[in-house]
């Protein structure tokens, strides 16, 4: 019973949510309703789990003293201070470095987002820059026909894409790298998403008609 | 005792075999002086602007005069560079036009970056006369865990999905959401988006079962993704990253921070494509003395 009670119920959603797109009728309106209700429940309680898992590994960290377990400290401080930042009530003042406990300009959940949060993730993002443009430099080699055209490719974007190329080169490297997107890039990315939709459908199907089984566990 | 041989490959000091083992630190180094030293100049570079980058400002130049538009704003801060001077030029041009805005936010720091945006914009002096109201002019729902499934409740029904919105008020006493239930009361869709859930599930989900008609400003690593939906007619306008908020910018008239990022990002272009080309100068060089 324990694989087959999950595969009636899967089955019974997996057909009922196929037919109520073509069904315009509000009872199957309204169970399709639920049903989105209880996926966000269930994403509800992952995120639970997400948060208690974070935590017990980090608090693991620092009882076991792991390399860099002095990061989980940092770690689990600013998780505390940030949740309960959320939670102030507005009338909370805590002084006037730290701010108050609304929403408004210069209350400590702003000064959280807005000089720690905002500046710490720009960073990490902007470091990409730094990384792409040497790992550009030691793995963008023409060593064949096609790791030639994709070099030159991305040149033409490269160029293309910002004003420095047309206002040296002319307006025929922008036309070039606007036709590039717009023409082989969007045939292969729709291709790309043609491929993917067939895909779950065929995946769909199988799991709904019991032939895949995969997902229920339990190995062969 | 072996002798050494004449046609043995040669592992001197020549400078290019040097080069190709350049210190990634020199690279950054390079990469941090293209990137700020711009910052300090102004460079009056021609913007020539791209068919769907024209296309998403001609949208909203189309709208009626006081119609309703949905903006969705689905990413976070390191994404903001590329985002926000697309939305604070967005809020500008539908204030222009007179729009009702309802925000919302698949992303959970999504609303703090509208926020952000409608700040900066509401502070231009153009709409001091105009006695914008929050709840009245525009209203921001905020964040909704659940990605996907919070765009298909929307179409059944946005009270009951976003019941309070950011401020904590009662989405439903709100002047601004009088007669919305779903896509079908909103003009037109706008979504600016960094990643999933983004722009692809809004065609999948809110486009496509509703008729609504959007545009969007995605990331340049996201955009790529989402130009057969703009080929198709599902999108009736794109803007690809800086790039994309830049020519946006220049069309609606509204010099602003993608214009101005726009040197930096030209000289970190051209260091990245010179130190592509020396790579493979020394490549082939290298190869050919083995």
């Amino acid at each position: 019973m324990r694989k087959e009670i999950p595969l009636v119920i899967m089955v019974a959603c997996g057909v009922f949510m196929a037919i109520q797109f073509f069904v315009p009728h509000e009872l199957p309106a309204l169970i399709y309703q639920n049903l989105n209700k209880t996926v966000q429940v269930v994403g509800a309680v992952a995120l639970v789990l997400g948060i208690v898992s974070l935590l017990s590994l980090h608090f693991a960290k620092i009882n076991r003293r792991q390399p860099g377990y002095g990061y989980s400290y940092i770690l689990i401080a600013f998780f505390f201070m940030m949740a309960a930042s959320g939670f102030l009530p507005a009338k909370v003042n805590l002084g006037s470095f730290l701010g108050t406990g609304d929403r408004v300009e210069g209350s400590f959940y702003l000064n959280l987002y807005n000089y720690v949060l905002t500046p710490v993730q720009a960073t990490m993002f902007a470091l990409l820059a730094f990384f792409i443009a040497s790992a550009a430099f030691r793995a963008f080699r023409a060593r064949s026909v096609i790791a030639t055209l994709l070099l030159l490719t991305a040149i033409i974007v490269m160029i293309g894409r910002v004003p420095i190329g047309p206002f040296v080169l002319g307006d025929w490297i922008s036309d070039l790298a606007d036709w590039i997107m717009a023409v082989p890039n969007a045939a292969a990315k729709r291709a790309v998403i043609v491929g993917v939709g067939l895909g779950i459908l065929s995946l769909s199907l199988k799991m709904v008609l019991g032939i895949e089984r995969a997902w229920l566990g339990g190995g062969r | 005792m072996s002798q050494p041989n004449p046609s043995a490959p040669t592992l001197g000091p020549g400078f290019w075999e040097k080069f190709a083992l350049l210190d990634r630190r020199i690279i950054f180094a390079f990469i941090f002086l293209g990137l700020a030293l711009p910052l300090f100049y102004t460079i009056r570079q021609p913007i020539p602007v791209s068919p769907e980058g024209r296309a998403y400002y001609q949208s909203i130049e189309n709208l009626p005069a006081g119609s309703k538009v949905l903006l969705s704003f689905d990413y976070d801060p390191p994404s903001s560079p590329e985002l926000q001077p697309m939305a604070e030029a967005t809020f500008k041009q539908l204030f222009t036009k007179n729009c009702k805005l309802v925000v919302i936010g698949l992303w959970p720091q999504g609303p703090q970056q509208a926020e952000q945006a409608l700040a900066t914009a509401l502070r231009d002096p153009r709409f001091k006369d105009k006695k914008l109201e929050y709840g009245v002019n525009y209203a921001n729902l905020g964040y909704m865990a659940g990605n996907e499934i919070v765009i298909q409740k929307m179409n059944a029904d946005i009270i009951s999905t976003f019941p309070s919105d950011y401020k904590g008020n009662a989405t439903a006493s709100l002047p601004i959401m009088r007669g919305v239930r779903n896509y079908k009361n909103f003009d037109f869709i706008i979504n600016f988006s960094s990643g999933f859930v983004g722009t692809r599930e809004w065609v999948q989900f809110c486009v496509d079962r509703s008729g609504a008609k959007m545009i969007a400003g995605n990331t340049a690593v996201q955009a790529p993704e989402n130009y057969p939906y703009f080929r198709s007619g599902q999108l009736k306008g794109l803007l690809a990253g800086m790039k994309g908020a830049a020519e946006y910018e220049t069309v609606a008239g509204q010099p602003g921070k993608g214009i101005s990022f726009m040197g930096s990002q030209s000289v970190a272009h051209l260091v990245v494509i010179l130190f592509v080309i020396l790579g493979n100068i020394a490549y082939f060089v290298s190869r050919r003395k083995w």
